[in-house]
């Protein structure tokens, strides 16, 4: 006799018909509510993108690993074999002190420096490439080239990659912070409409509890539409970050062509997309909880 | 079946609603509570119902202590007992047959099962020919017999009544009296509160009387 399912069924079919019955205000609030997470969802998506350059940008770090003044043909070879087993380099390319004299000498239009100097002042040098442009990974790096035999002193080339790191990190953070408050916004507007409809309902949930409702039954529609009218939200927030990939992407490949990269600019993908509507469907749920609670409370004291 | 030991009820800002009630009515009995308008009949019905607390004294229903009930136990309690109130507390936005399936549903029962019951608890108080109407559209006389209809529905053991035909005229009053000694004749304990003499003689029952929220004898 006792059909819990009966109850769900009810309160499904209950918000179906709530949302049908207000067209208008139903599409305004999930129009609001689609905006509100297409903000974050969308800052989330460019970054995705932004990282995804990142990645792909040629490797410009390089690592100058110059020699101690006294080393020999010998030192020379030895560091040569020790660098080529440290992982992580990708390239070496030995730069003697000839070779720096000369190409200064150049590079400052006195081709007779070289000859006036009593003795080269230059040590003879390395020029390491890693295969990363991670800050982190460059660091332990530079650290295990520091304790090779016969180095005296290092030169990393590494600023330009960590400021895009930290620019990276700081997207983040305010993709977080951006989240956190538009999570706000959405309980506030799901709280919102299901106040207002316990005011319309007001009748019916006095007389409920008068005749045997507990809490959870009087609850349950509410939630449920709460819910329901996240994953709604947020299935329009999902729509309109697609339309907006859709529209940017021509003028994307045109620039991508510009640079000859094969960059093409993603959209959000599925799992990205499912966790969207779960998050939608559960603010709007936490919005419907809160303001039920506060209205139970406030009948329970105006008796 | 309900036991006041030495009960009162206080309401905030002061006014003594019940002062030192005891009372015993036992199940299978038919009770009419009466005395003037502000007299406690009202206090004294919500206090078995536990929509109010007493603020002295002990409420039993069935052996439990409803004035100490946890709020989580309450709607328990009100499923077993049908509460008819003076202004009918119908709902207005949905039909007759819904207004009637409200408690079931509440109480979980199947759908099938539940409509069956409540064209039953039509047909008992002669609106079954109504039930696709709205509330609003039938006569005082039949919103209080909707009224009786959702409160008998999931066959309380206990009826309470709060003046259920101070506002008909006796010839619908006296119906719906007939109804009430129908179902204490199916073995309901019911507890009316009223004003209405004609009703009391006519019901030949118990009467407690109440003056200023004590205990006449």
């Amino acid at each position: 006799m006792m059909n819990g399912l009966t109850n769900h069924h009810q309160a499904l079919d209950a918000t179906f018909r709530q949302l049908v019955r207000t067209p208008l205000a139903s599409l305004f609030t999930l129009f609001a509510i689609g905006v509100t997470l297409s903000l974050p969802a969308g800052l989330y998506v460019l970054l995705e993108n932004l990282t995804q350059i990142a990645a792909k940008l040629p490797v410009h770090a390089e690592i100058t690993l110059f020699m101690r003044d006294d080393a020999n043909a010998g030192d020379i070879q030895s560091l040569r074999n020790q660098l080529r087993t440290v992982p992580g380099v990708k390239n070496i390319q030995f730069v003697s002190k000839q070779d720096a004299l000369s190409s200064l000498s150049a590079q400052m239009g006195l081709s007779t420096m070289a000859g006036e100097l009593a003795a080269n002042p230059l040590p003879d040098a390395w020029i390491v490439a890693p295969d990363t442009s991670d800050p982190g990974r460059l660091k332990q790096l530079t650290d295990r080239l520091r304790t090779l035999q016969g180095v005296a002193q290092i030169q990393a080339d590494q600023q330009w990659t960590e400021r895009l790191h930290a620019l990276l990190a700081l997207g983040a953070d305010m993709l977080a912070a951006l989240a956190l408050i538009l999570a706000a916004a959405l309980v506030s507007i799901s709280g919102n409409t299901i106040r207002l409809q316990i005011l319309t309902r007001h009748a019916e949930i006095e007389v409920s509890r008068l005749i045997g409702a507990t809490d959870g039954f009087i609850r349950r529609p509410f939630l449920y539409f709460g819910a329901i009218q996240g994953l709604f939200g947020g299935l329009v927030a999902w729509g309109v970050i697609s339309l907006g990939i859709l529209l940017l992407t021509p003028q994307i490949a045109i620039l991508a062509l510009l640079y000859a990269s094969p960059f093409r600019l993603q959209t959000l993908s599925l799992g990205d997309g499912l966790v969207l509507l779960a998050a939608a469907a559960a603010l709007g749920w936490l919005g419907a909880y809160l303001a039920v609670g506060r209205a139970l409370a406030q009948i329970e004291k105006s008796r | 079946m309900i036991e006041f030991d030495r009960v009162s009820k206080r309401y905030p800002g002061g006014y003594e609603a019940l002062m030192d009630v005891s009372l015993n009515i036992a199940a299978g009995e038919m009770v009419f509570l009466t005395g003037h308008s502000g007299a406690g009949k009202s206090t004294l019905i919500k206090l078995i119902a536990a929509i109010e607390r007493p603020t002295g004294g002990t409420v039993l229903v069935n052996r439990q202590n409803v004035g100490k009930m946890r709020r989580g136990a309450i709607p328990y309690l009100r499923r077993n007992i049908g509460l008819i109130f003076q202004d009918h507390k119908l709902l207005f936005d949905r039909n007759v047959m819904h207004n009637v399936l409200l408690p079931l549903q509440i109480a979980g029962f199947a759908r099938h099962d539940a409509a069956a019951r409540a064209r039953a608890a039509l047909d008992k108080v002669g609106l079954l020919q109504r039930e696709k109407a709205n509330p609003v559209t039938l006569s005082g006389g039949e919103q209080q017999r909707l009224c009786i209809a959702r409160a008998i529905v999931s066959r309380p053991a206990l009826l309470l009544a709060d003046e259920p035909t101070s506002n008909l005229d006796s010839e619908y009053a006296s119906e719906i009296m007939v109804m009430f000694k129908a179902f204490h004749q199916a073995g309901t304990t019911i507890v009316i509160s009223t004003h209405d003499y004609a009703a009391i003689v006519a019901g030949n029952a118990r009467v407690i009387r109440l003056d200023h929220g004590s205990l006449q004898t």
